[in-house]
């Protein structure tokens, strides 16, 4: 049974090397072989959709899948391990793929005919996945390279010279904490003997006890790290570029998922040091969070391009998670980890949004958008209320908790900066809105194109599942109290 | 009799859906504000206070059901003035408006008769969101304008009223929670969303703006505030000044809206004083005047909407002799103007005459008399220069569907003005004072008198002629909300910069965190 769990990881890797296969020959059409990935890569996620559906009611009741690659004794080799909290953020990443897929199916045309687009989309899907299910650290850092480098790739499939730049500036400081995240490592292993999380646990206890002036090393390495690919203030320069210059699909899963993938180290690597050195720490993890919510907030509010503003707007969301995790109490992790899944869902949808709205409008100006297709606009209406936490939808349930976890741990002033912020992101995504509503004058009139099926639909299907989320929160609750359990045990 | 409860709301939201399906959409929205409002008559006759639970599936939260007299009588307003709204708009085709009023109506009964806080706050929050759209309805540069400021400050005060449930049990809870619902109330100084929001709107959401929406506020402060132990006493002050602001405000604006805009502040101004005095006497009083401003403000409203559909004009000095042509709307709106003056034997005199002699101290009985004096000369100049004097402009033929409202609105501040004890039985509470005494006739007189007399001085030294601008408290927000953006920029050209630079913050920052844990 646990068996199966390599091919979370193998299936994508497979696709990958298919994917790149499809582009050697010669002489077949270009359409055959565009048919030929559409087939492959909506099977290789079916796949994958497959053997989630598989795991998910041992993972969902409590059990801990593990599996250990080549027999090694886990104390060696490489172990993966699926437990409900890996198990949640598996589901929503490829949930998020599989859609960020369709949508690229009739938009990514330019960039698919030359084939890297399919192959370094499924290298990217096996490194989320491998970072979300090992259970050894420098396989984590191993995992979290994969991931960087097709995302560089990935950024770069617009082919402008702006986008060589952001990818350039993303590649510079990724490669830059990826070498501290090792140095880290490092240190790990030397002091504790091992790199599998279950016997690093505790040897970075002892080690907290006896030697606590390089545990504070370590932490401080991890945090500046892994704040680079999170981006937390001051660490996040290279995420308007990047996540704005990208390809729509691809800044859809860069703000929704590759984000999270780090909070996830950050939440499962912070842990493993036992929860009285986190309760030292933790203040420091809750203010920067703070500062990253209001410089987010305020950095959106005076964005002229709708990608950029959803791009700062990830930064303060992402800085309500932090805080959540700095607060440390159970309500608030509670509500950080809800919060990590309703941002993944509401932030691609956004996205994708985005990239639809601004090709109908031919424009990416926030003031000179249409509202195109009506579908979409409510979509993203949903979409942008349910980021600013307007209830019934799942951003406010999340929001909530975290905001009440903040008073009850007497941290009343990140409640305060928290739901300021929400005020004011009102305001840059109601810019957004209004702009649909604001009669244009008559311009010469350029016929809109028709949306295609496979763009809108993913929309759709993330604005429906924020709803159902909001209505119905105990679903991501009890799930979200279970992933906890799991970590802190 | 839970069911007649629950049918009262769910029936709008439901209708908010099928109104976007169904072919015959004003039909249906006639229909389910209709049922709604009937349902809740039934209500009627039930033994008050109501109360019970309903659990949700997979939701930790419960709506809490409570019903007393206050509340029913808040409901029978809304629901009746939405199904007028409903009738008033035949002009209107789009779908979404309508779906959006049932939604709305939905929303606002929930509000009213939801017993928890965190529950109020989510569907204020969300009533918040869907009466954004119906402002910015009209599509017009200054609709849309007016429709962000609404809801950049009716949001805050949403937020304040999270952030006042979050401290609940400090004293700066109270306070949170009370600001957040004088923002609601459109109450001085928090009052500038308000004259944006109302002309900007179409004529009926206008209407109900006024008539329904910013009473929500006041609600909340009587139903919620006991939760908080939050000593009101010090809202006197902030009452009396929207008072008499609201009123003098209202006397100097040239656009018809405005003018009905302003007037609406100074009448919630007169609604939160009796709300703050809190004895039986002042709190029926302020019963019976929510249900009266409700009804001739949504008349005044209504009537202007005619106006300015049959002749596409709103400024109060183009207009003129218009009571030839359209004598129904010029009767409809006489009898709104009497009834918001005060006059005998209208629904105005009644509930104020009660507030009235609910007061206190002398301070607050002349800044009463200075308000109505004011509403008086205001109300004389809005219908005089808009149905008396010389004619001029062309009119278009209002359709029938838009008189019956104004006919039925009009009809029910006659009766009421007769029959207060109609509500006045609801409140539960019980009022010795006899308006229809002889004491009455002098204050009358002298309000009327002294109102026609400001209105005649204003007139004579043209105060009243020329619109002034005067709006230090519109530029304060504004100031806010642009210094706030002129901070950003200059975060966002100061943060901007080489990637060089980025990688020597991320060292210093790594130093930065080593020592300040070291440490």
């Amino acid at each position: 049974m646990s068996g199966i769990l390599i091919l979370l990881v193998a299936v994508p890797l497979m696709t990958a090397f298919l994917l790149s296969v499809t582009a050697l020959p010669q002489k077949v059409p270009h359409t055959t072989l565009m048919k030929l990935r559409n087939v492959l890569s909506v099977s290789g996620m079916g796949v994958l959709c497959v053997i989630l559906a598989v795991c998910a009611p041992a993972a969902l009741s409590g059990h801990v899948l593990t599996y250990t690659v080549g027999g090694w004794s886990p104390f060696l080799g490489v172990a993966l391990r699926l437990d409900a909290f890996s198990f949640s953020l598996v589901v929503v990443s490829v949930l998020v793929c599989f859609l960020a897929l369709f949508y690229s199916i009739p938009h990514m045309g330019y960039m698919r005919r030359m084939g890297k687009y399919d192959a370094f989309y499924f290298l990217m899907v096996a490194g989320i996945v491998g970072v979300f299910l090992t259970r050894d650290i420098f396989n984590m850092y191993v995992f979290f390279e994969i991931l960087s480098i097709s995302v560089f790739v990935l950024i770069t499939a617009g082919e402008k010279k702006e986008s060589y730049k952001a990818s350039l500036k993303y590649l510079i400081l990724a490669s830059l904490s990826s070498a501290l995240f090792l140095f880290a490592v490092g240190i790990i292993y030397a002091s504790c003997g091992s790199l599998n999380m279950d016997y690093a646990a505790e040897g970075m206890k002892s080690m907290v006890e006896e030697n606590p002036e390089l545990m504070y090393v370590v932490f401080t390495l991890l945090l500046v790290s892994l704040g680079v690919k999170t981006s937390i203030v001051p660490l996040h320069f290279w995420l308007p570029d990047a996540h704005s210059i990208a390809p729509t699909p691809i800044s859809a899963i860069l703000s929704g998922i590759i984000l999270k993938v780090s909070i996830y180290a950050m939440v499962r690597l912070f842990l493993l040091c036992g929860w009285q050195f986190y309760s030292e720490v933790s203040p420091i993890i809750a203010y920067t969070g703070a500062a990253t919510v209001a410089v987010g907030t305020l950095l959106a509010l005076v964005q002229k391009d709708i990608k950029r503003m959803l791009a700062y707007s990830s930064i303060s969301q992402i800085g309500i998670i932090v805080t959540g995790i700095g607060i440390g109490t159970d309500l608030a992790l509670q509500g950080a980890l809800f919060h990590v899944v309703n941002h993944a869902l509401m932030k691609s949808g956004l996205f994708l949004c985005a990239g639809i709205i601004a090709g109908q409008s031919r424009t990416r100006e926030i003031s000179k958008l249409q509202m195109g297709a009506p579908g979409v606009a409510v979509s993203f209406v949903v979409l942008s209320l349910g980021i600013i936490g307007v209830p019934p939808l799942n951003g406010f349930v999340s929001k909530f908790i975290i905001c009440y976890g903040a008073v009850q741990a007497q941290y009343s002033g990140l409640a305060f900066i928290i739901l300021a912020a929400s005020v004011l992101s009102c305001g840059y995504y109601f810019r957004v809105i209004q702009a649909f509503f604001k009669k244009k004058k008559r311009r010469k009139k350029t016929p809109m194109y028709r949306v295609s099926r496979f763009m809108s639909f993913p929309v759709y299907i993330l604005a429906v599942l924020c709803v159902i989320l909001g209505l119905f929160p105990l679903i991501g609750l009890q799930i979200a109290d279970l992933a906890l359990k799991m970590v802190g045990g | 009799m839970d069911v007649f409860v629950i049918l009262a709301v769910v029936i709008p939201v439901l209708g908010s859906g099928a109104t976007l399906v169904l072919p015959h959409k004003r039909w249906t929205a006639l229909f389910c504000s209709g049922v709604s409002f009937g349902v809740l008559c039934r209500l009627i006759i039930e033994p008050l206070p109501l109360e019970f639970i309903i659990r949700l599936p997979m939701n930790p939260l419960h709506i809490g059901v409570f019903i007393d007299g206050f509340s029913l009588i808040f409901a029978l307003l809304l629901s009746f003035l939405f199904f007028l709204a409903v009738v008033y708009s035949s002009y209107i085709e789009a779908r979404r408006y309508y779906s959006l009023l049932l939604l709305d109506l939905g929303l606002l009964l929930l509000i009213v008769f939801s017993q928890e806080l965190l529950i109020f706050y989510v569907f204020l929050e969300m009533s918040t969101i869907v009466t954004y759209f119906l402002v910015i309805y009209n599509e017009t540069e200054e609709a849309v304008k007016a429709g962000f400021k609404y809801l950049i400050m009716n949001v805050g005060g949403a937020i304040l009223i999270l952030l006042a449930i979050l401290l609940k049990g400090s004293s700066l809870g109270a306070l949170l929670f009370v600001a957040g619902c004088l923002v609601k109330a459109g109450s001085f100084p928090v009052h500038v969303w308000l004259a944006d929001a109302h002309p900007a709107a179409p004529s009926a959401v206008s209407a109900l703006l006024s008539g329904a929406l910013v009473k929500v506020g006041v609600y909340s402060l009587f139903r919620f505030a006991p939760h908080f132990g939050a000593d009101l006493s010090w809202l006197i002050p902030v009452a009396l000044t929207s008072m008499v602001i609201g009123v003098f405000l209202a006397l100097v604006q040239s656009d018809v809206k405005r003018i009905l805009a302003y007037s609406t502040v100074s009448q919630l101004g007169i609604v939160l004083l009796g709300m703050v005095l809190q004895s039986d006497a002042s709190v029926s009083g302020v019963m019976l005047h929510f249900v009266n401003h409700g009804l001739f403000k949504a008349l005044l409203f209504l009537c202007m909407g005619c106006v300015i559909y049959a002749t596409g004009e709103r400024n109060i000095h183009h207009l003129g002799g218009l009571h030839s042509k359209m004598p129904v709307t010029a009767a409809a709106c006489l009898i709104g103007c009497l009834s918001i003056s005060g006059i005998p034997p209208f629904n105005g005199f009644v509930s104020k005459s009660i507030l009235f002699h609910a007061l206190e101290s002398p301070v607050m009985k002349a800044a009463f008399v200075i308000t109505s004096a004011g509403t008086v000369a205001s109300f004389t100049r809005l219908f005089r220069h808009t149905f008396l004097g010389k004619s001029g402009a062309k009119v278009k033929r209002i359709p029938r569907s838009m008189r019956l409202p104004l006919l039925l609105l009009s009809g029910l501040c006659i009766l009421l003005g007769f029959f207060p004890g109609i509500v006045l039985s609801l409140t539960g509470y019980t009022v010795e004072c006899d308006v229809w005494s002889s004491s009455a006739v002098p204050e009358v007189l002298l309000t009327a008198g002294l109102g026609i007399a400001f209105y005649f001085v204003g007139l004579k030294t043209k105060v009243i002629l020329e619109t002034p601008s005067f709006s230090i408290v519109d530029r304060f927000f504004c100031g806010c909300g642009k210094s706030i953006e002129y901070f950003s920029e200059l975060l966002d050209r100061w943060l901007t910069q080489d990637v060089n630079y980025y990688a020597a913050y991320m060292i210093l920052f790594l130093v930065f965190l080593f020592f300040l844990l070291s440490f």
